[in-house]
């Protein structure tokens, strides 16, 4: 087997706090990805889903403090300096934005943005990557794309603004994409439309993909393998189907009961009770105890373990054995 | 039979475009739109953005006034009353808005928050009296009385939309319009602010017109659904029925692009469009003609009424017989 | 979204770590204040008496800072200049703040025509020099320190309404704002309960940082002879009147130009240390 295409292993991040010490996010998180992998990474806010992608980009603000290793193409990205870490930003792994048009600049033709990115790094002409661009607008369906080309991004509307957004980060052709939430500010057709065309570009160029989102429904359509998040801590991974028809975790238990839906018998939806706790005050031992429908004492006594009950599953729960027997 | 709470009628909102520059342009946000909202429902509203579901809430808050149309508000003509009978009749609704972080004031406290539409009363509350109804709704929106000191950005995203929901509900209101109400909740929290509404509705008698853009939501909680394209309801009747037996393509549309946790990977394609796509002129014919499957030539010429194909479904498709003879 | 999605939970309240910023221009304001109230009651020797005999000696020679061309001792006639200086800079500032954000907020409230008239009457106003104004108004009224206070005063009024206008324009997008209209609330109401107490800090920003300028525009007008009227004391003048010896007694210039410096720049930390304390952008999102 070859060597993973993106390999992480026990990262940790805090965050330093203005008043001194430390707050642990992002807890003992390990993930690994082929080329041409497609890993859904689900949690809700406070999950710290995101700093694990500015984590891969090498974007984290400057209070994080970082432990454990991200190989990446066998380069460990922690290790690397700004300079190294922007040349495989951009070009090795691409990222796509919630917000597009806060992505864009809105004083460049989205043409002209899209082949910035070609003339630096592939030392193409202006005129070739302009002509690149085009064709890439065309790839992400764009109409019209020779004359949309020397649009400004206000002119674009969001869904467009998106499929911008995609055609600038797969220029390089990346090896990875990251996309963090990349359809929650779209309509449900036009989502439909951008995750079909990402869909697409992962198929034909074997582009791997980590899609951070917290819509469960958007990661079965583009994910082989999910990684739920809570707190900080992966909670469970595994094939998407298996994850979501067949959870071991009474955390995506929870979030699968709580996506809502009509009740035939008109009775209240089922809900996690609580809310996200803040990281400043997670309850002691599992970290999802206080909100656990099947919380037991030893629940409390100390972080589980992450295990794995089943092939290609993991599980961070004392109970999952009982889940998997039964 | 007795009047509906809301009795919209053909209502149409045009926005002038343009400016000293730009030449003179008006967007039609919502177009000759009738419907009705019967009393201790929820009423769920559907559609994408640009559909003109926001400038509907807007009107129905008598925030912004209509073009033409007017609404009746238990019987009452909304646009015709006196401003000082408006201001009485405000009271009477409410609205929950979408982004929990921009709806309530961040210099003030909870406390001050929720009980700011008591403005509206004639007979203003004493202080002692406003403070007992805040407790009481806080309470009652699954917060605590100790709360009511505290500032919204000491709360999370699902605490602060309960706020906002108990300052809706102080007046008394008998309709409460949720524009993305829980859109912006993470989908743990999402269950229960619905939940809490689906209880109002049943506790408090209050009439809640529901709009959002995800289907599951107004599936989960709404009683009766409208689906607005373009300014325009395209589809009304009991949510159930909707979403099982769609009559609109545009509403079929809307119900495959929605992503489930059921349907694994890519859909099956959708069936080629007919190689010559028909293009109406604006203002003919009807608005989803680029858009639909079933598209045909008197599409292009007649725009589509909304008319009754079903007892309690109504649809604006001439080809609502054709969608309701396919298999489901 | 890119910013870390760090629970907006209530955790314990954060005491925000001292600002140096904060720290050092508080600092600095706060002597500059004392030292102006303390000239009320005393000063070394009195500012405006002269002792010709005594002319032009060096710092520590005679008095803290040495003596000017009349003998008089500069270290009292900075000190009661530095009330001259301040109390008008503080009365324009004030003022100025007052009718500017009176407009600014009324223009957000209303829009339209009643914005677009009082905004560009802004930019004619800002468009006249606050040396001109003051000529004008010297013309008029005669020099003195309510001549300076408006001349002041007057340039700050499209400062204060432009950064108001815009700060509520922003509240007034906000959907609190969409509640107190449903509310049955008017706009001079929304305006007192939610408008203002939302752009306060921006304006008390904005007044620190202007404090300096005034300042600095205050030295301007009194060298040129526009401000107070001889022999009351002001920075301005002592480095008008200065420039004669500036190569036999360079204190004359240097006692009074670090003085308007250190002031300028007090008010220019404090400004930017009450930024960061302030700006709600520093709060997250609310």
């Amino acid at each position: 087997m070859s060597a993973p295409l993106l390999d992480i292993q026990g990262l940790n991040i805090a965050m330093r706090l203005a008043r001194g010490g430390r707050l642990p996010i992002v807890n003992d998180l390990s993930l690994t990805l082929q080329a041409g992998d497609t890993v859904g990474i689900v949690g809700e806010s406070g999950s710290g889903k995101s700093l694990l992608s500015l984590a891969v980009m090498g974007l984290l603000p400057p209070a994080a403090v970082v432990s454990g290793r991200i190989l990446f193409e066998g380069r460990d990205l922690l290790s690397l300096d700004d300079d190294g870490m922007s040349e495989i930003r951009g070009r090795r792994i691409g990222m796509i934005f919630q917000e597009p048009m806060t992505a864009l600049n809105p004083a460049m033709t989205v043409g002209d943005q899209i082949a910035e990115g070609l003339v630096r790094h592939e030392k193409l002409s202006w005129n070739a990557a302009r002509d690149r661009a085009v064709e890439l607008l065309d790839r992400v369906r764009i109409p019209d794309p020779k004359a949309r080309a020397s649009a400004y991004p206000h002119q674009m509307s969001g869904g467009q603004r998106q499929r911008v957004g995609i055609a600038i980060a797969v220029a390089m052709r990346p090896a990875l994409m990251i996309a963090d939430e990349p359809t929650t500010a779209l309509d449900v057709t036009v989502q439909a439309e951008v995750l079909e065309i990402l869909d697409d570009l992962c198929q034909r160029e074997s582009m791997a993909l980590m899609l951070i989102s917290h819509d469960l429904g958007v990661i079965a359509r583009m994910c082989a393998r999910t990684l739920v998040l809570y707190a900080g801590r992966r909670m469970e991974e595994g094939a998407t189907r298996a994850v979501l028809t067949g959870p071991l975790n009474p955390y995506t238990k929870g979030l699968l009961r709580a996506v809502p839906r009509r009740r035939a018998d008109d009775g209240p939806l089922e809900t996690i009770p609580g809310s996200v706790p803040g990281f400043a005050r997670l309850p002691a031992g599992c970290v999802f105890s206080d909100r656990c429908l099947d919380v037991v004492a030893a629940c409390q006594a100390g972080e589980p373990a992450w295990t794995s009950p089943l092939p290609g599953r993991g599980v961070r729960c004392i109970r999952a054995g009982e889940e998997v027997s039964a | 039979m007795k009047t509906p709470l809301i009795d919209i009628r053909r209502l149409t909102r045009d926005y002038a475009g343009g400016g000293l520059f730009a030449k003179p342009s008006l967007t039609r946000a919502l177009d000759d739109l009738t419907m009705t909202v019967e009393a201790g429902t929820i009423h769920g509203i559907v559609g994408e953005s640009g559909c003109g579901k926001s400038t509907l809430a807007r009107i129905l808050m008598a925030l912004d006034k209509p073009t033409s149309g007017d609404v009746l508000f238990d019987g009452e003509p909304l646009f015709q009353l006196s401003p000082k009978d408006l201001m009485r009749k405000r009271r009477d609704f409410q609205m929950v808005f979408q982004d929990p972080f921009g709806s309530l004031d961040p210099r003030q406290r909870v406390a001050r928050i929720v009980a700011e539409p008591l403005h509206v009363l004639e007979v203003k509350p004493s202080r002692q009296e406003k403070r007992d109804r805040v407790m009481a709704l806080l309470e009652a929106v699954g917060l605590t009385a100790a709360q009511a000191d505290r500032f919204p950005h000491e709360f999370s995203g699902g605490q602060r939309q309960r706020i906002a929901i108990a300052r809706a509900l102080i007046t008394e209101p008998k309709l409460v319009v949720a524009d993305e109400a829980v859109s912006a909740l993470d989908l743990s929290v999402q269950a229960q602010v619905l939940n809490l509404i689906t209880r109002l509705k049943r506790e408090r008698g209050v009439t809640f017109l529901f709009i959002t853009h995800n289907l599951a939501v107004v599936d989960a909680v709404a009683d009766q659904v409208g689906v607005m394209y373009r300014g325009r309801l395209v589809e009304s009747g009991p949510a159930r029925a909707v979403f099982e037996r769609p009559l609109h393509p545009y509403t079929q549309v809307l119900a495959e692009a929605e992503p489930s946790v059921t349907k694994f990977g890519r859909p099956p394609r959708a069936e080629p469009k007919t190689s010559q796509p028909l293009k109406a002129e604006p203002g003919q014919g009807c608005a989803f003609l680029p858009r639909c499957r079933l598209a045909s030539p008197r599409c292009a010429s007649e725009v589509p009424a909304l008319r009754s194909v079903l007892p309690g479904r109504q649809a604006a498709c001439h080809h609502a017989e054709t969608m309701l003879a396919e298999e489901p | 979204m890119s910013a870390p999605d760090l629970p907006h939970a209530p955790a314990a309240r954060q005491r925000p770590p001292l600002r140096p910023n904060l720290v050092i221009g508080g600092a600095i304001v706060l002597f500059l204040f004392s030292v102006a109230l303390l000239s009320l009651v005393w000063t070394p020797l009195p500012p405006t008496k002269m002792q010709i005999v005594m002319k032009l000696k060096a710092p520590l020679e005679k008095g803290l800072f040495g003596t000017d061309h009349l003998g008089r001792d500069i270290a009292s006639m900075l000190m009661a200049g530095a009330w001259n200086s301040l109390s008008i800079a503080v009365s324009a500032v004030l003022l100025g703040a007052a009718a500017g954000t009176a407009l600014g907020v009324t223009a957000a409230a209303r829009r339209g025509l009643f914005e677009a008239i009082s905004m560009r009457a802004n930019d004619v106003i800002f468009a006249f020099p606050p040396v001109l104004s003051a000529m004008m108004l010297g013309a008029l009224l005669g020099t003195g320190r309510g001549t300076a206070i408006i001349a002041i005063a007057v340039f700050m009024v499209p400062v204060f309404a432009r950064i108001t206008a815009g700060a509520a324009a922003q509240v007034w997008a906000r959907d609190y704002v969409l509640a107190a209209m449903s509310a049955g609330k008017g706009r001079a109401l929304i305006t007192v309960e939610h408008v203002l107490p939302n752009i306060a800090n921006q304006i008390i920003v904005q007044v620190a940082i202007q404090l300096g300028l005034a300042i600095l525009t205050e030295a301007g007008l009194s060298f040129l002879g526009l401000g107070m009227a001889p022999p009351a004391p002001t920075w301005g003048r002592m480095l008008a009147d200065s420039q004669t010896y500036l190569g036999t007694a360079p204190w004359l210039a240097l006692m009074p130009g670090l003085a308007i410096a250190l002031t300028v720049f007090g008010f220019n930390m404090l400004g930017d240390g009450l930024r960061d304390l302030l700006d709600p952008r520093e709060k997250g999102r609310s």
